[in-house]
């Protein structure tokens, strides 16, 4: 894209929120145009689409083959190669790559989505805003909001929310990193791909890596 | 000894084999993939994809919707998904849709819910140009349950419709009634 273009895809973005860039992926994003390709309209707003292309192939969504005994419909992540896969049939999945948490902050365990949300608000929790006091204390839902536009939330098997989420991301350069707060983050074309796909009640397995692999 | 020629041909109908098989068994999958490789290999046919394949459907669109408990309304989700089916489908008009229902609901009209869910399918799909005489449904009730157990994460992927690519109709369609014996 040329630097005419992506102007006008910038314009096009910041014509459609009245927030200013509050978090700090918007300075990021600042300085890492090239993962960054026209825009996406969604449900009322628009974001920058994730430039493929200038993204590591491993990462995009593609059918592998998975053998595993878990069972179909079944939504696994392996934690330390930055994947994650959502079961079919005949040891198959939709892979998908994401971005997790960084050292100490990551969770495994079984969960199940419990509920999805299109352009989800967020509220920070308190443990993470004395470390980033620049972060505020709600955010509404829009471009600017790191959880992008959409979220899947996961409780565990009491019924409680285990405070994470799949969500996608305003810093599509850390998918295949570990760079969250333990949320497990997918390029925002990824997160509306499964939000649609996997029904409320799926069941989520995290590990810190799956037993083909050490 | 078998010629490069026919060994290829024997290749071909093995896999015609598979992919015959893998019409009618429980997964309702009309792709197969030999179980063969290792995990992250890229899944049979998926390897370079084109546009218009099933292949192209399943990854870039999804062949299945799912419903609430007891429901054959479609939700927004539902719907959305099959915004994209349709595009998708008017854009490749070669193939036939068989649309499959399925149920794992309480009390036992499952039979007659998953046709629902799939009737309805069916229609929002011609509500938004699919030729109808390309579709036909079927309700399997809980016949082909993608896994089973009491918990909402077993019911919740068993509620649903999956929308199957054809190239002829088979014994549910009523378009085959009267054009075949």
């Amino acid at each position: 894209m040329d630097r005419r273009g992506f102007l006008s895809g910038a314009a096009a973005v910041t014509a459609g929120l009245a927030a200013p860039f509050v978090w700090t992926g918007g300075a990021d994003a600042q300085t890492n145009n090239k993962y960054f390709k026209g825009v996406t309209t969604d449900n009322g707003f628009s974001f920058r689409s994730t430039n493929f292309s200038a993204i590591d192939p491993r990462w995009r969504r593609q059918m592998v083959k998975y053998f595993s005994d878990e069972p179909e419909g079944t939504v696994v992540i392996d934690t330390r190669h930055h994947y994650l896969y959502w079961i079919w049939e005949n040891n198959t999945a939709l892979r998908y790559g994401v971005g997790v948490g960084r050292e100490g902050f990551q969770w495994f365990g079984r969960a199940n989505i419990a509920r999805k949300a299109r352009w989800p608000k967020w509220t920070p929790p308190a443990e993470m805003r004395k470390r980033q006091p620049e972060l505020p204390e709600f955010m509404e839902g829009g471009p600017n909001n790191p959880l992008g536009p959409r979220a899947l939330y996961l409780h565990s098997s009491n019924g409680g929310d285990t405070g994470y989420r799949l969500h996608g991301t305003t810093a599509p350069w850390s998918i295949g990193t570990d760079a969250s707060s333990g949320c497990i983050r997918m390029f925002n074309e990824d997160a509306i791909d499964l939000y649609r796909r996997a029904p409320i009640g799926t069941a989520v397995l995290v590990l810190e890596h799956i037993s083909d692999r050490a | 000894m078998m010629g490069m020629r026919q060994i290829i041909a024997a290749t071909g109908m093995v896999a015609l084999g598979l992919l015959a098989a893998g019409c009618t068994s429980s997964g309702g999958s009309a792709f197969s993939s030999a179980v063969t490789g290792a995990t992250d290999d890229p899944a049979s046919g998926f390897a370079k994809i084109n546009g218009g394949t099933e292949e192209d459907f399943i990854l870039s669109v999804g062949r299945r919707v799912y419903f609430r408990s007891g429901s054959a309304d479609l939700s927004d989700v539902a719907r959305e998904t099959l915004d994209l089916q349709a595009t998708w489908l008017n854009k490749h008009p070669r193939w036939l849709i068989k649309i499959q229902g399925h149920a794992d609901d309480p009390g036992n009209r499952n039979v007659a819910l998953s046709d629902r869910r799939a009737e309805a399918v069916k229609n929002y799909l011609a509500a938004k140009g699919v030729n109808p005489q390309r579709m036909w449904i079927q309700g399997y009730g809980t016949k082909r349950k993608v896994r089973d157990c009491a918990d909402v994460s077993c019911k919740a992927q068993n509620r649903r419709v999956v929308v199957n690519l054809r190239t002829q109709f088979d014994d549910a369609a009523p378009q085959a009634k009267g054009t075949q014996g």
